[in-house]
């Protein structure tokens, strides 16, 4: 009978199987699906670009806004201008969504993949 | 054995394959993989029993005739890359193990190595055709999916080998 | 061998006839940047290549800035600056601020003057989002209003124009919603390439081409912001082409004494809508028209606006201050999805 498992076939399972595993690892440990940067931008310049991470916790101050990043979330804190349309935007939590500082030229932006089923808010 | 014999054997084989390419687009694979043209590859059945009782270059004819009529019949461009990738890997990748099968391993082993064989050969026609990365996601799933299914592959041909024992082939 | 070789090529020609794979793949480029008063973000995809998209994301960006400078009331070297400081002389514009000015007479006479074109002395005088954002006496207001009607704008035809009665003409709300247009006629007049093209300009949401190139999965969704809170949604409409355009009290405004002055203004009164509504939203497959619309629909108020969509076959998601959200019996080619429940609001069908 040829139906009978033999040492060599435990192997080859063995290796397909860690095969998948390592894969599998090294997928999750490089994964860059769910990266999320902030980028702060003023003038078409980009000032900083910060990962997030639940552990983020950072004050940006430019001349006339602040900045906050906190945990996977960014928002305009302050702004000096008298439209304080960026503030109002309020906090940022997906790729794709920018608070913008029109009289300081100032945007905040996350970028990375957007986890959201929403592609854009208008308003 | 007579070439007319052998060459009706080939076209038979190929038929087979083609039926069971045909039966395999029925597992709603689609769900957990999205990627249009991976299979699951249990017409390795076809290969492996070619392997064992003709020769590679048949075995090797059937693939490709196997592959470019499946495609016809239903496939697009890019199951037919899937399909030829994972069907010659996993043709290669037999041959080598079939070399040390009875002595290191048995028809089991073979079969899976040409499972997983063919779903690396699959995934990396992928990766090539769609020029993106991410499909790579699904190969450990694939993965692991071709240790019961190259179980199952080995056990139907040792089964329909074990049978043919019977009948005397080479006549 | 060699037979075998040929036959697989022969076979892989063959198969290249049938059905192409419907994964097709997608080259993506974002730019953004500032034009027309505000931020904008583009979304190109290529099914070729990602310099195609590059490209055509180029091209998209200086096509806007080129139609900033047609109908911005504010760079001195452009048409509608030209128009405004002629002194009621006639004055030849371009093509853009012709046709601009064109559409924006047609929606200002369809919509009975709810928008108009010619609002720009009462916007000046409140200096609503300006540092200098006040609430002007009665008699300012009035005498603002003499200079406002949008029949004070004579296209005389040949790209002529002329304005009577001290008229300034601001495009500002139809401006996004042109480009918009602009940016759907262009990537629809390139046959080069299949483009799918999400831009968002500030209020404006233009599509193109749906989000993949698969059909079933290609809508846009596309969030109506939550008045009190612009991250956050109350509702989602998906389509595959065409605009969303949304005007609110929320965009730009300021507060004194309790009581809030937004930038929408009721040119019957002179002062900002006081028409219940928090924000209307239009969905179109004319961005222009949906822009002009929303304004309009804002000053008209819940009944009148719902009445004139009935009328007109609009589709329109209206937010009442009480938090209600009504929509129109006509929602066009696109699904809508009621989100606002845990944020308070109700879906009044």
């Amino acid at each position: 009978m040829r139906n009978k498992l033999k040492f060599g076939d435990f192997i080859i399972i063995g290796v397909v199987l860690a095969m998948a595993g390592a894969l599998a690892a090294a997928l999750t440990f490089h994964s860059s699906g769910d990266k999320l940067y902030a980028e702060v931008w003023q003038n078409d310049t980009l000032i900083e670009r910060v990962q997030l991470n639940d552990a983020t916790d950072r004050t940006i101050k430019l001349d006339g806004n602040t900045i906050v990043l906190s945990g996977k979330t960014a928002k305009m804190a302050d702004a000096d201008c008298r439209d304080q349309v960026c503030v109002r935007t309020g906090t940022l939590t997906h790729a794709g969504q920018a608070a913008v500082c029109l009289p300081h030229r100032v945007v905040l932006k996350l970028v990375g993949v957007n986890d959201s089923s929403i592609d854009a808010v208008v308003s | 054995m007579k070439n007319a014999k052998r060459l009706t054997l080939c076209g038979m084989l190929a038929a087979v394959a083609v039926v069971l390419s045909l039966v395999e687009r029925m597992f709603p694979l689609d769900a957990i993989v999205p990627v249009p043209g991976v299979k699951l590859g249990l017409v390795n059945v076809v290969t492996l029993f070619a392997l064992t009782r003709l020769s590679a270059r048949d075995a090797f004819a059937i693939v490709v005739t196997r592959v470019a009529i499946s495609s016809l019949l239903m496939g697009s461009v890019s199951a037919f890359l899937f399909s030829l990738f994972g069907g010659l890997l996993s043709l290669i990748v037999m041959g080598i193990l079939l070399k040390a099968e009875g002595r290191f391993c048995s028809l089991f082993g073979v079969s899976v190595g040409g499972a997983a064989a063919h779903n690396i050969g699959q995934m990396a026609a992928a990766v090539i055709w769609l020029k993106n990365w991410a499909v790579i996601a699904y190969l450990p799933f694939l993965l692991v999916m071709s240790v019961p299914l190259g179980l199952v592959t080995g056990l139907t041909c040792s089964v329909v080998l074990h049978h043919l024992k019977k009948i005397d082939f080479s006549a | 061998m060699k037979r075998y070789l040929a036959a697989a090529m022969l076979l892989l020609a063959l198969s290249g006839c049938g059905s192409s794979g419907s994964s097709t793949q997608l080259y993506t480029i974002t730019e953004d940047f500032f034009a027309m008063d505000t931020y904008m973000s583009v979304d190109v995809s290529s099914e070729k290549s990602e310099s195609a998209a590059e490209d055509m994301a180029v091209k998209i960006e200086q096509r806007v800035n080129q139609l900033d400078a047609a109908l911005s009331r504010t760079q001195q070297a452009g048409d509608l600056y030209k128009l405004n400081h002629a002194n009621g002389q006639p004055t030849e514009v371009s093509d853009d601020t012709y046709t601009a000015l064109e559409k924006a007479l047609e929606y200002a006479e369809t919509t009975n003057g709810a928008f108009d074109p010619t609002m720009a002395p009462l916007t000046d005088l409140w200096g609503i989002g300006t540092d200098n954002a006040r609430v002007p006496a009665q008699s300012e207001i009035d005498e603002a209003l003499t200079h406002v009607g949008y029949q004070n704008v004579k296209l005389l035809g040949n790209n002529q124009v002329q304005l009577l009665n001290g008229a300034q003409v601001d495009l500002g709300g139809i401006g996004k919603g042109y480009a918009g247009d602009i940016v759907h006629e262009m990537v629809e007049s390139d046959t080069s390439d299949q483009w799918h093209v999400l831009a968002r300009l500030s209020g404006n949401i233009e599509m193109y081409g749906g989000k993949t190139a698969d059909s079933g999965t290609d809508d846009w969704n596309i969030g109506i912001a939550d008045p009190d809170d612009n991250t956050d949604s109350i509702a989602v409409v998906s389509l595959r082409d065409g605009s969303v355009v949304t005007s609110g009290d929320y965009e730009r405004f300021f507060e004194k004494d309790g009581k809030r002055y937004h930038h929408i203004f009721d040119p019957a009164t002179g002062y900002p809508a006081d028409s219940g509504l928090r924000g209307v939203t239009v969905i179109d497959s004319c961005s222009t028209k949906a822009d002009a619309l929303t304004t309009a629909l804002f000053v008209m108020g819940l009944d009148k606006g719902m009445k004139y969509c009935e009328e007109n076959e609009i589709a329109a998601v209206f937010i009442t201050s009480d938090k209600q959200v009504y929509t129109t019996s006509k929602t066009g080619d696109c699904t809508f999805e009621f989100l606002g429940e845990k944020k308070g609001y109700t879906y009044a069908e």
